[in-house]
């Protein structure tokens, strides 16, 4: 439960093997690369290499080919390709690019007549009733026929043209349009479209292909569209099929190329000077050993080990060394910021404290079971990272579930099994101890924050943050302030008179002046000279108000875990109501209420608890000793999901 | 219901029902995307997808509306929320709440006397065939009519015979549209007054709207007189409507006497209006539109102040009508190829 130790490595060789030993760095899966250029200076002669990827350009069709498709291609074991010359590649790529756009070329032409075809039908379905047929319609030598919609406004506008040559006979009315044709002597057709232009009528033109009449025209339509879909559908298949035939190739060839593109790019991070190479990363400690032994036989090339911190320029990277039980729970310290390199690594107090508080807050036998179980499956096959958290505060709120004696919402469920077992002080009634769960939160609050200040201070201390350690809010000053105040309000609670003015002045006063005055206390300590900036006045005020500041913060932070409590009772409460609404209900409606409430609860409290615990843990434990600024263990590797644009 | 329980009513729902659509109003995002559309079908499409009007262009093609027709259904889709939100709590059927129908009314029979004067062929198309049955005459046989004379015998059983026939003819026998405004828009104004029914308070507050609006409408046409016409200031006095609103007759008169348009705007800037113009950052020498963004501040003002329903309707309909001038002069801008920056300063928000 602490932070992996690191080595910094430091290796140089000539250029030709360069490539060797980034294939080896990469495989290896340990490497935690850095920039070269970081440490290599100007002055030192070195210079990164800027080169143009030769993979690039092929990896970027493939992506294209995977997303005209909606295939992705995954890792696999590319030995069939692996001696492939890349113009051979290339050429191939474009073969099934050229047969895939081919097929998709049909489809498209066949949707295009698809569209075509239906808006014909759309039109002709509208004249359905209209006998003649259409080629003998528009071959009338003296009559002109307009098909078409005119908007229903227009429609009553006809009268104003009374006196012209024309009738409009009207098949349909959709919403706002009439559909029908007009008919027209030809000698007046020019002034009569005209008319119709000006009342914003649609012209129709019933495609060529149309013969017959309305109904048969629209039967010989429906057949052509019937064969466009098929037509479609067939290019679908071909498509698929041709990609099913191809896929496993496709598939070597990215996981090749993308082998090589990542390796590639790593040559960037590497210095070059002359014919030589020089690449600087991080290793665990623990694999030293194996990582040495991977230049074995490399002459040229020379590894050397140093420790972690021994180059200033570079900050070790972190990587989280957890036990099996917190290890989920590395998910919430990362969302937060992991710690430095010398910091502390909180997961395995994270664990605990998350797990008690939800499980106290979420106490229940049946719905814990449920939960963890619900956390092992979403694990199981769905790879859900919050699977396992949820397994282990499943199992914590069922151990509290026990403790409150309560199972599904029944509260007296387990009450013979105690008596049974001679146990008499449980079950612990929730409903009946609402006092002591308020304090007892308090109580677990307080003692949380004094051991995340006592975190603080030996990090502190180790650190050599003295001022923070020993004279802060969250130092040796604040915990014996913020520790006086409550033994000695507790004691005054019972009745034991121990605020003297000598505990007072000591424990509460004394403290208080070294948080005022915890800058230059920590230069005296340190043997420095303190300069005030801004004068007496400007350090009085900053301090007056800071300090003013962690007092508010120290009574806010304790009420704070009140929630605790407060989300215990409210469990109970809801269950309850659950409860009496299943009574209400008739007797074999009353299961169903009793498990739609569970489920209800059991979300909508999972989601609560989980996210009021979360918030303690960040804002009144981190807060007090956790910085998060360190930088992720990112061991270099090839990262097959990645999309080549 | 007698008019003294109509009067105390409220309606409030009719109050709550327009601040729901009026919600719903196009914003100026909306106005720049349209401006940057491209083409008439763009912004059909436009509207179509993201905006209120959706559900009454779900039929049409944007592909092939035409411009006159987009235009024409928007003034529709403001008419039929008129009559839905009137008849929301049936109080289409107080007297106030034909005011609408009059506007329209009058407004067909100026357009007919313009073609009349211009000797054109009427633009059937554009005639509101959606208040047929509701008018109190008809509105294609209004289309059909060539000449004033007709025109008063067509008239004759309307309210509007006797605002006409004192209407003088000029020796080619066409009547002065002029003139003809004037009368029809004070019958108009005289009828609204005559028709509310509301408390006084809301009373009081219409007609201060009104009045103010009446002015600046004076402001808009007498600067147009005097810019356009070099009119004198009898001749711009006669063609004003009649209001008491906050400019005094010694102030009208005082700016309707200005030599030039130049003179007319240093005059008017000293106003009451004038100066609120300049307090809100409009162009006073843009006189008209800052007019117009005046007329639609107050609007805006009396729809948000205003818990009465007779005011909301009237605002909330005097707003939507900008909006679809808004949108029109967007079309037209898309249509002749206007740069949007130039389209811009011609919206009014």
């Amino acid at each position: 439960m602490s932070i992996e130790k690191m080595e910094l490595v430091n290796i140089a060789g000539l250029t030709k093997d360069l490539d060797t030993v980034i294939v080896k760095l990469s495989d290896c899966g340990c490497f935690h690369m850095e920039s070269a250029s970081k440490i290599a200076g100007k002055k030192s002669g070195f210079t990164t290499l800027r080169e143009d990827n030769p993979y690039k350009p092929l990896l970027k069709q493939l992506n294209e080919i995977s997303v005209q498709s909606g295939r992705k291609f995954r890792s696999d074991d590319f030995s069939d390709v692996e001696n492939e010359s890349l113009s051979k590649l290339g050429q191939y790529i474009m073969d099934v690019r050229k047969k895939l756009d081919d097929i998709k070329t049909s489809e498209k032409l066949a949707g295009e007549k698809l569209s075509v075809h239906e808006q014909a039908k759309y039109q002709v379905d509208h004249l359905k009733g209209m006998t003649v047929d259409f080629q003998q319609i528009f071959s009338c030598e003296y009559i002109k026929v307009r098909l078409g919609r005119l908007p229903a406004d227009s429609f009553e506008k006809l009268e104003y043209y009374d006196d012209k040559p024309f009738y409009f006979a009207h098949f349909s009315v959709e919403k706002d349009y009439y559909w029908g044709m007009y008919f027209v002597p030809a000698s007046y057709s020019e002034e009569v479209d005209e008319i119709f232009d000006s009342l914003y009528f649609e012209r129709t033109h019933i495609p060529d292909f149309v013969k017959g009449n309305s109904s048969e025209a629209s039967d010989e339509l429906n057949k052509m569209v019937e064969e466009d879909k098929k037509l479609i559908a067939d290019c679908k298949k071909q498509y698929e099929e041709y990609l099913d035939k191809e896929e496993e190739k496709l598939g070597k060839i990215f996981s090749r190329l993308k082998y090589q593109h990542d390796n590639f790019d790593l040559r960037n991070r590497a210095a070059i000077v002359n014919d030589k190479f020089y690449i600087v990363g991080f290793i665990p400690k623990s694999e030293a050993d194996r990582f040495m032994s991977l230049f074995d036989g490399l002459e040229s090339v020379s590894v050397v080990l140093q420790p972690a911190d021994s180059n200033g320029k570079l900050d070790p990277p972190i990587k989280l060394k957890n036990n099996k039980f917190s290890q989920p729970f590395s998910m919430f310290v990362e969302m937060y910021g992991l710690p430095s390199y010398n910091g502390i690594n909180p997961t395995a107090f994270v664990a605990v404290t998350y797990t008690l508080l939800f499980g106290i807050m979420f106490g229940d036998l049946g719905q814990g079971l449920v939960l963890a179980v619900a956390g092992a499956l979403l694990w199981k096959f769905k790879k859900f990272a919050l699977g396992p958290i949820l397994t282990r505060i499943g199992i914590s709120g069922a151990i509290f579930g026990l403790i409150y004696g309560s199972v599904f919402g029944y509260e007296e469920l387990l009450d013979p099994v105690y008596e049974a077992l001679g146990i008499t002080f449980l079950p612990f009634k929730v409903m009946k101890n609402v006092t002591t769960i308020l304090i007892g939160a308090i109580v677990l609050g307080v003692l949380i924050m004094f051991i995340s200040i006592l975190i603080n201070i030996v990090t502190g201390i180790k650190n050599k943050k003295l001022e923070e350690a020993l004279f802060g809010n969250n130092g040796i000053a604040g915990l014996v302030f913020f520790g006086s105040i409550l033994v000695g309000a507790v004691a005054e609670l019972f009745g034991v008179h121990i605020m003297n003015t000598a505990y007072v002045i000591v424990l509460i006063i004394l403290p208080l002046i070294a948080m005022f005055m915890r800058e230059p206390l920590s230069y005296w300590v340190k043997g420095k000279k303190y300069h005030m900036e801004g004068g007496i006045g400007d350090f009085i005020a900053s301090n007056f108000f800071e300090v003013f500041e962690f007092l508010l913060g120290y009574a806010t932070n304790t009420l704070s875990f009140i929630r605790i409590g407060g989300f215990v009772l409210s469990h109970a409460s809801m269950m309850l109501v659950v409860m009496a609404l299943s009574e209400q209900v008739s007797a074999a409606a009353s299961p169903i209420v009793v498990i739609l409430g569970n489920a209800f609860v059991m979300g909508i409290e999972g989601l609560l608890v989980g996210i009021q615990t979360l918030r303690l843990e960040f804002y009144e434990i981190f807060s007090r000793f956790y910085s998060g600024d360190g930088k992720p263990f990112e061991p270099v590797k090839i990262n097959y999901d990645e999309n080549i644009e | 219901m007698n008019a003294a329980v109509l009067k105390r009513r409220n309606y409030n729902a009719t109050v709550a029902k327009i601040m729901a659509i009026y919600g719903k109003r196009l914003t100026p995002q909306d106005y720049s995307e349209l401006m940057s559309r491209q083409s008439v079908a763009e912004a059909a499409e436009y509207l179509k997808k993201n905006t209120h009007y959706s559900d009454m262009l779900s039929s049409i093609d944007t592909n092939t509306i035409h411009r006159g027709m987009l235009e024409n259904m928007l003034r529709k889709n403001v008419f039929e929320t008129y009559m839905r939100i009137t008849g929301f709590e049936h109080i289409s059927k107080q007297e106030f709440y034909n005011y609408k129908i009059i506007q329209m009314e009058i407004d067909e029979i100026l357009r007919c006397i313009r073609f009349m004067n211009a000797g054109s062929e009427k633009m059937i198309s554009d005639v509101p065939i959606y208040i047929k049955g509701l008018t109190s005459f008809n509105l294609i046989e209004l289309a059909k009519i060539t000449n004033f004379k007709e025109l008063l015998t067509f008239l004759r059983k309307t309210p509007y015979y006797d605002v006409l026939k004192t209407i003088k003819l000029n020796s080619d026998g066409k009547a002065d549209v002029t003139k003809c405004e004037t009368a029809l828009r004070t019958y108009y104004i005289e009828r609204l007054k005559n028709s509310m029914n509301f408390r006084k308070s809301d009373a009081d507050q219409f007609i201060s709207f009104l009045e103010t609006d009446i002015d600046l409408i004076n402001v808009i046409n007498s600067y147009r007189l005097t810019a356009f016409f070099d009119a004198s200031a009898d001749e711009i006095e006669k063609d004003m409507l009649p209001s008491g609103g906050r400019l005094s007759p010694a102030k009208q008169r005082d700016i309707y006497s200005a030599e030039s348009s130049e003179e007319f705007i240093r005059r008017f800037s000293k106003t009451t209006y004038g100066r609120q113009m300049i307090e809100n950052g409009y162009d006073v020498n843009d006189l008209e539109q800052s007019a117009n963004k005046l007329r639609y501040k107050y609007a805006k003002l009396m729809l948000k102040r205003s818990q009465s329903a007779p005011l909301s309707v009237y605002s909330f309909i005097f707003l939507l009508e900008i909006e679809v001038k808004n949108i029109i002069s967007i079309i037209e801008g898309i249509r002749y190829g206007v740069e949007p920056n130039k389209i811009a300063p011609l919206i009014i928000t």
